[in-house]
């Protein structure tokens, strides 16, 4: 029997100190790593994901060429010095596309956080405050989803000027309400729940409530979310990348090199494979990791207690 | 009488064969499949079931009784898989026929009662629909036949005007009622058996009673044997022959229910009857089993109750002991090496008696300062049909006035839809007042701005019903306690980590499990942190929302005992909102009986319970199963299901069987009658006279 703190403490035979014999206690995020590194399909795309953003990262070091280093070859094929070979105006195709990669990944990110923020706020503000507020917020995203996403990024382009940064700002004004009805449909089931309820009755105020227990009861959603956003994204600024919208000529990213490569496609189809193949395995690899957080996310307590429900 | 209800082979056989043994279970093991390897849920079960008699199958949560009944017709989720055993049924085994002569017996021989009626009707069809669907596909019957026949097994099972009601779907029934119509499509083929898990477990009181007394009724007529799974030992004791007491997957005891509920010789049966509410005198502590119920994959070695058993020797940690037949009682058998020199108390007739007297340490609270104050609350919600549609209001909570003094606990007693938690939310200020004030300390709560607010959230605090719900899973135990006294800014960092340990052993845990996330905890280890997260602020009032209706009959008993003492200790009032009427006597000073609304009858809890006045108090008393086998309240006759309440004069006016003209149309006003006040108007003229 354990000591009660107070003098006066307690009858320990009415309230005995129940045997807690569980196993030492592991962070959340062990359990959904263990679960998460059994799924074959996404961890090989993580993997294929992690090398292809170092490989961006590091650009500036791993490329043998620099992003608008003429080489004296033109239209040269695979060779030791250049691994990709070359393209019409003599460019290192191997150093260019790590370059792309890397204004790829940025401008996917960048539009990905924006929407995320922005749609969280406003899912959040819709679905806690309900109301008018509700009602006005979740006509303006109707109106967005009206139109398509590509429109209204050359829309923003057109109004900010040519940038892949205004180009992804207007690609996150598409992706946001998204993130707000998703948000909006969340908040509104944890409300409900018996826990915030109780954080009411002992005086929480709603931002410590929207801080402690509702963003952390949505979040695995938003992650996963978020992930196959990155992937639509990368899609997007290629097709972007294709139409001149989004970078300018000296630049690279993996959808101007398509856009470059197309154009030569008869003579050699090489100059637009390379990027079409890394956009696409980039793409479905944030696919894939999306699927195996949400696999890794999903009935966490239910299977935990398999054993006693049975 | 001419029986719609086709008297099946086996019940004309009946007459003749006596004791025929109809279901015969033995060595029934199952397993879940669990990485790699499997789990045992249920080890070796065996049980024998006669035709036309009722066994019942007794055990808390994770004793793996619902899954034995399920994997009798093979019903199991893909995980699960009979390991061993068999299963024989009418002189066949059913665990090794084939998949479609299995489907022919389910439904044709054995018919089965769930325990959520609402989710076991398939909301898309209307029920006559889905009556006349099964019956055809297992006979040749004509849809006309078909109808017909729904119709008149709807009226058998109690369903006025069931030719109209054919049309329903299933969201336009009550729970009670929907029951019913399982009931009659679970019999519509005329089984040899009926298998009911928990088939009362979601219902009120007075509509448990009924669809037992249906269940009884309809055996009596058609000869049928009935399976009976149930947590509730009373809902045992009220229906079956035969026990099977079952604890973490296997058998303990089993036996006649008379010999095993009145002289039990497992430590386990035992325990379980003494923590019923009915066997203790009002004010002394429940018994309890101290512990929790294993999980199939931490089982004790030994006997598996060892760790929880008052009784237990060192050989029980080691040996685990065989189901063996009690010496001279043929008809028991027993999992214990002690049973031959234990003498164990079972149910006594004195002893329900004795806890039925008035409680002797009763407090008198009317002389103590009023604490909470609450006069005509009423809670309003306007329904439209449509957008357009007529608008027509749905009164929650109508009239309600009642005072809660310093130190005492408020009992608010009344079956589903009553009002009786909206009316602890209003207090709790999470459902605002249509009219009505609530004044604490003397102050109108709805009017307090700023400071004095703060300081009344501190002083009223909660316990919600659903522990699993309640408590935020994405945060640690030790931060969900600690996060009233954050929100208060109570203490540095290290003072509140020391109060949470206090906090947590004040409830009985011990401090270490602050660092854990709820999915670790059991039910009634996590009521116990929503108690502890509730005690934080040293509140004065702490409304209690059915706080032990989710929890096992053990642990139920925990809870109760801890808050009886938190109360004796600081002085806190209680308002205790619950159905189980013997659970709100146990914990109350004054009770308040509410129907559809409004407080029908209020008083002191000893008045209430023993002399009730109001004829909905009677029923709900009448309702109250009891553990006593051989003193059954339970009519075996199938009663109608009640009307619904009225819309105009006393809402109790279709179910009363004292209504008078003036019951229709005028509402009834609070009386005083002896020490409690009454609205009903058979009571106006003793206060006339």
């Amino acid at each position: 029997m354990t000591d009660t703190i107070r003098p006066d403490g307690i009858d320990p035979q009415a309230a005995p100190t129940e045997v807690v014999t569980l196993p030492p206690p592991r962070p959340a995020w062990h359990t959904t790593w263990r679960r998460f590194r059994r799924q074959k399909v996404a961890m090989a795309a993580a993997i294929v994901i992690v090398i292809i953003t170092l490989a961006g990262i590091f650009a500036g070091t791993l490329a043998p060429h620099g992003i608008d280093e003429m080489t004296s070859e033109f239209m040269a094929t695979f060779s030791k010095q250049h691994w990709l070979g070359t393209d019409n105006t003599g460019f290192d195709l191997y150093s260019r596309l790590l370059f792309g990669i890397r204004t790829s990944l940025y401008a996917s990110l960048l539009a990905v956080v924006l929407a995320l923020v922005g749609g969280t706020l406003l899912g959040l503000l819709s679905g806690y405050m309900g109301g008018w507020v509700d009602t006005v917020l979740m006509r303006c995203t109707d109106a967005i989803m009206a139109l398509p996403g590509l429109l209204m990024a050359m829309a923003v382009v057109g109004v900010l000027g040519h940038s892949v940064t205004h180009a992804m700002i207007g690609l996150s004004v598409a992706f946001m309400p998204g993130f707000a009805r998703l948000v909006r449909g969340q908040v509104l089931a944890v409300k409900g729940e018996s826990f915030v309820e109780a954080a009411r009755v002992i005086g929480a105020s709603p931002p410590r409530i929207i801080r402690k227990h509702i963003l952390p009861n949505i979040a695995s959603p938003l992650i996963v979310q978020a992930f196959v956003s990155v992937g639509f994204a990368l899609l997007a600024e290629g097709a972007l990348a294709y139409i001149g919208l989004s970078v300018q000529p000296g630049e690279a990213s993996l959808g101007s090199l398509l856009q470059q490569g197309f154009n030569l496609i008869n003579q050699t189809p090489r100059l637009m494979l390379v990027p079409g193949v890394v956009i696409v395995l980039l793409s479905l690899s944030f696919n894939a990791v999306a699927d195996g957080i949400r696999d890794a996310l999903a009935n966490k307590e239910r299977v935990a207690d398999v054993g006693a429900q049975a | 009488m001419t029986s719609i209800l086709p008297a099946t082979d086996t019940a004309s056989d009946l007459v003749a064969t006596p004791g025929t043994s109809l279901l015969e279970v033995d060595g029934l093991s199952i397993d879940v499949a669990r990485g790699a390897g499997s789990l045992r849920l249920v080890d070796g079960v065996s049980f024998r079931l006669d035709a036309g008699q009722t066994l019942g199958i007794v055990g808390e949560s994770g004793s793996g009784k619902s899954v034995t009944a399920m994997s009798l017709m093979r019903l199991l989720p893909a995980q699960l898989r009979i390991a061993a055993g068999t299963v024989r049924f009418d002189g066949r085994d059913l665990s090794t026929l084939s998949e479609p002569a299995l489907r022919k017996v389910r439904g044709n021989d054995i018919g089965v009662v769930f325990q959520d009626p609402q989710n076991s009707l398939n909301p898309a069809y209307s029920i006559g629909n889905q009556m006349v669907e099964t019956l055809r596909a297992h006979s040749d019957l004509s849809r006309k036949d078909a109808l017909a026949k729904s119709i008149a097994l709807l009226d058998r099972v109690g369903i006025h005007r069931a030719a109209a009601r054919v049309n329903d779907y299933p969201h336009q029934l009550s729970g009670g009622m929907a029951q019913r119509v399982m009931i009659a499509l679970a019999i519509s083929l005329g089984p040899k058996l009926l298998i009911a898990d928990e088939p009362t477990t979601a219902l009120d009181v007075t509509v448990q009673a009924q669809i037992l007394g249906l269940l009884r009724s309809l055996q009596a007529e058609t000869g049928m044997s009935l399976l009976i799974i149930s947590h509730d030992l009373s809902v045992i004791a009220e229906t079956a022959d035969q026990v099977a007491v079952m604890y973490g997957g296997q058998i303990v005891e089993r036996g006649d229910v008379v010999e095993v509920l009145t002289a039990p010789t497992h430590p386990y049966t035992e325990a379980l009857l003494a923590a019923q509410p009915e066997s203790t005198v009002k004010g002394m502590p429940l018994a309890t089993i101290e512990g929790i119920v294993p999980n199939a994959d931490a089982m004790p070695a030994g006997c598996r109750f060892n760790p929880r058993c008052a009784y237990a020797l060192d050989i029980c940690r080691v040996t685990a002991p065989a189901l063996v037949e009690v010496e001279g009682r043929p008809d028991t058998s027993v999992r214990c090496v002690r049973h031959t020199e234990l003498t164990l108390r079972g149910v006594s007739t004195a002893q329900i008696d004795a806890a039925l007297q008035a409680d002797p340490a009763a407090i008198d609270a009317a002389g103590r300062p009023v604490l909470l104050d609450a006069e005509g609350l009423s809670r309003i919600y306007d329904l439209r049909s449509g957008r357009l549609g007529r608008k027509t209001s749905f009164h929650a909570v109508d009239d309600v006035s009642f005072v809660l003094h310093e130190g005492e606990t408020l009992g608010v007693v009344g079956e589903s839809g009553a009002g009786k938690s909206t009316v602890g939310r209003m207090v709790l200020g999470l459902t605002p007042t249509s009219s009505g004030v609530v004044r604490f300390d003397g102050n109108d709560i709805a009017t307090q701005r700023g400071d004095a607010k703060r300081a009344t959230r501190r002083d009223i605090q909660v316990v919600f019903q659903n522990p699993y719900a309640s408590l935020d899973s994405t945060m640690t135990i030790g931060e969900s306690v600690a996060e009233p006294l954050e929100v208060h800014h109570r203490g540095s960092k290290s003072e509140r980590t020391a109060r949470v340990a206090e906090l947590l052993q004040q409830v009985g845990l011990d401090p270490s499990v602050a660092g854990r996330r709820p999915h670790e905890l059991s039910g009634g280890q996590r009521q116990r942190v929503a108690i502890a997260r509730g005690l934080a602020l040293n509140p004065r009032l702490i409304v209690c929302d059915e706080p032990v209706s989710a929890l096992d009959v053990s642990t139920q008993a925990q809870v109760i005992n801890l808050l009886r003492d938190l109360q004796r200790q600081f002085g806190i009032a209680y308002l205790f909102v619950g159905h189980d009427l013997s659970v709100v006597y146990q914990m109350s000073d004054r009770i308040a009986v509410m129907y559809h609304g409004r407080i029908v009858e209020m008083g002191p809890a000893e008045e209430i319970y023993h002399s009730p006045k109001h004829p909905y108090t009677v029923a709900l008393l009448a309702a109250v199963l009891s553990i006593d086998p051989r003193h059954r309240r339970l009519a075996s006759t199938a009663t109608e299901a009640p009307g619904e309440p009225s819309a105009t004069g006393c809402a109790y006016a279709n179910r009363c069987p004292h209504v008078m003209d003036r019951c229709r149309t005028e509402v009834p006003a609070p009386i005083a009658v002896d020490a409690v006040t009454v609205r009903c108007h058979l009571f106006d003229a003793v206060v006339d006279s």
